[in-house]
């Protein structure tokens, strides 16, 4: 071996020991050189995805990516469609649900002859739309999305991420009791949570990803349409395609829907995980096994929303 | 100049690594962007620019994974320097001959940075199924780079003849007359 080649070889062993040495440093060291590529590699992320959603938008072929399509477009159109129907039809339900209580709370206050004089509530929940620039990996072929908004955005760690649905962000909410346009989060499908935030970038959690965790609740339609809601539980993910509900000891079936539980006391209205595929009581065991699939949503995200909490306004201002 | 250059080639690689995610994948198979653009880096450079390159390469593909810094470095500094074995050798000889290399490196570096990474996140491995899926990568990667190549030879032999008419060059033509007699 030539003299080139051993220090070609020592230095290929010394670029070696550095990443080693990276592999050992705390988190808190590499997730600052992790949080500056990303901030970094956002405008290029971003005008790449603007071509390629352009591409999509203009060749058929690339709207699933390089994977053909199988059905045709009007099939797609309406599948579609139907996702955004199903949307629009949790929300109601869980509307119809939540107005249904107030109107039995409103009662029981007329017939006591109290007045309710309650404030309004001193946060309320804010959507932040947010585009999806890219994926984050673990595997190359399970990608966390990356949002082109970060900290600066106000993009908070631990949020939780919604699938745009095509459902329009109307309002509707603020002539009745609930929040300040809170009825439009009701039902929408959860994707996931925020779990890294930088200043302009934060990285999205799937549902399905392994070490998710988040409080569900499982819900039933009666026979004449009305939504009931269950035991209260903790969804996680698994790194499969399925989520599995955990702390359920009542009895469930399969085809029960699973919407989120308490999440901090900000959100009344819920929003929703998906359906029960399996649920399994073994002999002895107090604890159902149960097996979530996760709402559809589109192989190809371009935009979510980012659900965060922001002082209210007119909690201000009456104060 | 070159530095620059370099600078750009490397910020393309990852903005379309990181902003194409699974537009550039069929099923299992996903084309490997940055591994694709620096095997023609790697062979070009010198052996030390090379290995400095494959390893800042690899530092920023670890920077695009949830997983700890470090593991892409080593495995993109170790192929890199495999590659630069190969050259030595005066291998790869031919275009084909360089998608193999491809297929094997990427597939082989692919499946050790994941089961690293897999172990590290204390995941079990499913070794069938990684393997298939890196190679799967391995070979898509190759695929698009060969498929590149073709078409840049192809672009470039039509420019030659181009220049060629253009400039009155005799076309040399395989037969020879005698020059007495």
């Amino acid at each position: 071996m030539s003299r080139d080649q051993n220090t070609s070889v020592w230095f290929a062993v010394a670029l070696c020991f550095v990443g080693g040495s990276l592999i050992l440093c705390p988190a808190n060291v590499t997730d600052a050189i992790r949080a500056t590529v990303h901030d970094l590699t956002r405008p290029g992320q971003l005008a790449v995805r603007t071509v390629a959603d352009a591409a999509a938008n203009h060749i058929p072929l690339a709207s699933g990516g390089l994977e053909a399509p199988d059905q045709p477009a009007t099939d797609r159109h309406l599948l579609a469609r139907i996702t955004t129907l199903e949307s629009k039809l949790r929300e109601l339900a869980v509307v119809n649900l939540h107005l249904q209580d107030e109107v039995e709370a409103a009662h029981l206050l007329a017939r006591q002859r109290i007045a309710s004089s309650d404030p309004p509530p001193l946060l309320r929940p804010e959507l932040v739309t947010a585009r999806v620039i890219g994926e984050e990996t673990l595997r190359p072929w399970q990608g966390r999305a990356l949002l082109a908004s970060g900290s600066t955005h106000g993009v908070p760690d631990g949020a939780i991420v919604l699938a745009d649905e095509g459902r329009t962000l109307l309002d509707v909410g603020a002539d009745r009791q609930l929040t300040s346009g809170e009825s439009v989060f009701a039902g929408r499908t959860v994707l996931g949570k925020i779990i890294k935030v930088t200043s302009f970038t934060s990285t999205v959690q799937r549902v399905t990803d392994r070490g998710y965790r988040g409080a569900a609740r499982l819900s039933r339609e009666t026979a004449d349409g009305k939504l009931v809601f269950g035991q209260a539980g903790t969804l996680e993910g698994d790194g499969s395609d399925l989520c599995r509900l955990k702390l359920i000891t009542e009895p469930v079936n399969v085809g029960d829907h699973v919407y989120t539980a308490n999440t901090d006391g900000i959100l009344l209205l819920p929003m929703y995980y998906g359906q029960v595929t399996r649920a399994e009581l073994k002999p002895g065991a107090t604890e159902w096994e149960i097996q979530i699939r996760p709402a559809p949503v589109p192989d190809r995200l371009t935009i979510v929303h980012v659900l965060r909490t922001a002082a209210n306004p007119a909690r201000v201002s009456a104060n | 100049m070159k530095v620059i250059g370099l600078t750009l080639w490397t910020y393309a690689a990852f903005a379309l690594h990181a902003g194409l995610g699974s537009d550039v994948a069929y099923g299992p198979s996903r084309v490997h962007v940055p591994w694709l653009l620096l095997i023609p880096t790697v062979i070009r450079l010198t052996e030390r620019d090379g290995l400095l390159v494959a390893a800042a390469w690899g530092l920023l593909a670890d920077c695009l994974t949830s997983s700890p810094l470090g593991i892409e470095l080593i495995g993109f500094t170790v192929a890199a320097t495999v590659i630069q074995r190969l050259r030595r050798l005066n291998a790869p000889r031919s275009l084909f001959a360089t998608a193999l290399l491809t297929a094997g490196v990427v597939s082989a570096e692919v499946f050790a940075a994941d089961a690293s990474r897999l172990t590290l996140a204390g995941i079990p491995i499913d070794a069938a199924e990684l393997a298939v899926r890196s190679l799967a990568t391995g070979t898509a990667t190759a695929g698009a780079g060969f498929v590149i190549g073709c078409m840049t030879r192809l672009v470039w032999r039509r420019r030659a003849n181009t220049n060629d008419a253009r400039s009155g060059t005799n076309v040399v033509t395989n037969r020879w007359r005698m020059l007495t007699g």
